[in-house]
């Protein structure tokens, strides 16, 4: 024993040593064309990083393609290891270093830390997607510097479920990730949408049943993938997942059961063959948007922005869509409905049997 | 009934992953050596195993790839227990710390591998090896549907194992010598026993389980993979302690809490679970609630490994 401390140390303080570096890079910049550390416009991703196949990608596509539209405004990225509160203000942090003019952050969990580093760096502006910054107390507070934006997304949860009736589908199911205001807001619509389309055609109430239920993560589990199971063979058609890469469970389970899912944020039609379609928050061209106003020195902070159907936020993406019967002409006719504000949604109810939907039998579990 | 054969079919997804990786925890704890890595294992084995479904998934597809793949996992889960075994028998270093390390290794490991040579932050995967069913088999009342409807090659790969195992701990002068190591390794050297080859073998044999396990929690259950196993390698080495150190118990504890699992899953459309309102956090809650007491109540009289977590120096040194 006593001849190896040694040996000992030195081989645990590299292995410690090696996982810490590796760790390390979990904080990621990517540097566009500066020599600088940071960059005109800084990216706060969630855990998942920028190649997510979803929101963090969408965000930091438009942000490439701001660069290449205009070559001196520089971005760059920034990766948390986890998604602790402490975490994502490190990486915000770190970001102010750089000495951006524009950082964006697209989590509801950045609201806390954004509260924070809003008024630390008055001179940088913030952009929060999904998330309204608050105080320590949880009051929303919006500094002068600070945009926060928001989706409609009950409007696109609204259009997946009507899609789905319309095409021929009769038993659904709708699983959050966690019953967060987006996702209930997915949730909700897409009740609507089915109890609409259900009244469009004229069919008898339970006719269209929907089961509803919140996983409690967003990401890949067993038990997603056996909850989808369960559903699949107990005869739902298609499942709609609003729980992050916790739907890939899903799409996994709707593969084994030959059905059919619904994909959520980005257009998940490359995921799998069961996709038959997603419902869209359009990150690209809101940031693509927002960028170009600050460009032409119309940024607006202090405010919340919502962005709804009629901005083109949200929708179905109908070119990748697997519908059976659902064309183009009938997906048009209803996103005018919409966007006339023809339906009338509730979406601050706290749970989801608080939804009127007279058509459709509604199964909360 | 259908809703039932579904509630066992998942029942399954919970329980060999589980079972694959308790079992190698037992193996190298009852050589005396604690592994708190198994979860770091899995984690490696997983990504490695997927890592090569990934490169060659479009050429190759069927059982027989499935089997390489799993081979693969089982070796790069013993390569990555020779670190744990060179620290904790060679070295006669804490045994919980070299553990801890592979569990922080392993999945920074794999997610910077993945951003490194894919340039996103998981693993995609085509799966080509469910079994739809087993022609004979699967007209078996019951048993047919669950373990040979939809089912994986990993099921019956686990069974088998754990047959080994129990016939090998039991029945042969290795199982035997290998016990003793964990109970009294210098009686054991006393009478000729290699103590340390025999933990070098039982940590690599614990890492080549957990790779395995890794790759049959990460393949039914999802088309991607994310350097992550969600604690089910912890889940294992609580199973060890649950299921005494014996693995018929192991597999037992392992199918209970699978089945709680499955049940928590799967409520909703079961006749009688789905109708009374219970919130969906109560069944969350149960599995882990359950084996909570279940320990509180079997733990009185420990059955570890005397000499657990001990360090052997060997003789004359």
């Amino acid at each position: 024993m006593h001849k190896f401390p040694n040996k000992f140390i030195f081989i645990f303080c590299g292995v410690i040593i090696f996982s810490l570096l590796i760790t390390g890079k979990g904080i990621t910049a990517g540097r566009r064309k500066t020599d600088r550390l940071g960059a005109d416009i800084s990216l706060c991703t969630t855990v998942a990083g920028v190649f997510d196949r979803s929101y963090n990608e969408g965000t930091w596509k438009a942000m490439v393609d701001i660069n290449r539209k205009y070559p001196d405004t520089t971005v760059n990225y920034y990766t948390p290891k986890e998604e602790r509160e402490s975490d994502l203000y490190s990486i915000l942090e770190i970001a102010a270093k750089g000495d951006p003019k524009i950082i964006i952050a697209t989590s509801i969990n950045f609201a806390k830390p954004i509260g924070i580093v809003q008024h630390k760096n008055p001179e940088i502006n913030y952009l929060v997607v999904d998330a309204v910054p608050s105080d320590e107390n949880g009051n929303d507070d919006i500094a002068k510097n600070t945009l926060a934006i928001s989706f409609s997304e009950h409007e696109s949860g609204f259009l997946a479920g009507y899609a789905a009736v319309k095409d021929g589908y009769r038993d659904l199911g709708f699983v959050g990730g966690m019953a967060s205001p987006a996702v209930k807001r997915f949730g909700y619509g897409f009740l609507y949408g089915a109890n609409e389309a259900a009244k469009d055609l004229g069919l008898k109430k339970g006719a269209v049943s929907v089961k509803y239920t919140y996983s409690g993560t967003f990401s890949p589990s067993p038990e997603i993938m056996s909850l989808a199971t369960s559903w699949y063979n107990g005869g739902t058609e298609v499942i709609f997942a609003a729980a992050g890469s916790g739907g890939n469970s899903v799409i996994k389970a709707a593969e084994q059961c030959g059905k059919k899912f619904i994909g959520v944020d980005t257009d998940m039609s490359r995921e799998s063959e069961v996709v038959i379609t997603s419902a869209l928050k359009d990150i690209y061209s809101v940031i693509d948007q927002v960028i170009t106003d600050y460009k032409e020195g119309n940024f607006k902070g202090g405010i919340r922005r919502n962005f709804s159907a009629k901005d083109h936020g949200v929708g179905l993406p109908m070119e990748t869509s697997r519908f059976r019967t659902f064309d183009k002409a009938q997906y048009d006719e209803v996103f005018n409905r919409v966007v006339n504000g023809e339906f009338e949604m509730n979406t601050q109810a706290e749970t989801p049997e608080e939804i009127k939907v007279e058509n459709i039998n509604v199964k909360v579990f | 009934m259908d809703a039932f054969i579904v509630l066992f079919q998942q029942t399954l997804i919970f329980t060999i992953p589980l079972l694959l990786v308790a079992l190698g925890g037992m193996i190298s704890e009852k050589s005396g050596i604690t592994n708190v890595g198994l979860e770091g294992m899995m984690i490696m084995g997983a990504a490695a195993g997927i890592g090569f479904i990934h490169a060659f998934g479009d050429r190759w597809s069927g059982q027989l790839f499935f089997i390489v793949a799993i081979l693969i996992a089982a070796i790069v889960g013993g390569i990555l227990s020779l670190v744990h075994a060179y620290a904790a028998i060679t070295i006669g270093a804490n045994q919980t710390i070299s553990g801890t390390a592979l569990n922080l290794f392993a999945p920074a490991f794999v997610i910077f591998m993945a951003e490194a040579l894919l340039g996103e932050r998981k693993v995609n995967f085509v799966d080509s090896f469910v079994v739809d069913s087993v022609p004979g088999l699967v007209s078996i009342p019951f048993i047919g549907p669950v373990f040979f409807k939809n089912s994986y090659l990993t099921t019956i790969i686990a069974l088998a194992i754990l047959c080994v195992v129990i016939f090998v701990l039991s029945k042969t002068k290795t199982g035997l010598r290998l016990g003793a190591c964990g109970e009294h390794p210098q009686a054991a050297a006393s009478v000729g026993i290699n103590v340390k080859k025999y933990r070098y073998i039982a940590v690599i044999i614990s890492g080549m389980l957990s790779g395995i396990g890794g790759i049959a929690f990460v393949i039914p259950t999802s088309t991607s993979f994310n350097g992550t196993v969600s604690g089910y390698g912890f889940l294992a080495l609580a199973l060890v302690i649950f299921g005494k150190w014996k693995p018929l118990n192991i597999f037992a504890g392992a199918a209970f809490f699978g089945f709680l699992k499955a049940l928590s899953s799967v409520y909703s459309s079961l006749p009688f679970f789905g109708d009374i309102q219970l919130p969906a956090e109560f069944y969350r809650l149960m599995p882990y609630l359950v084996t909570l007491i279940v320990l509180t109540i079997s733990s009185k009289k420990s059955e570890a490994p005397k000499a657990l977590g001990i360090p052997y120096a060997g003789e004359g040194e």
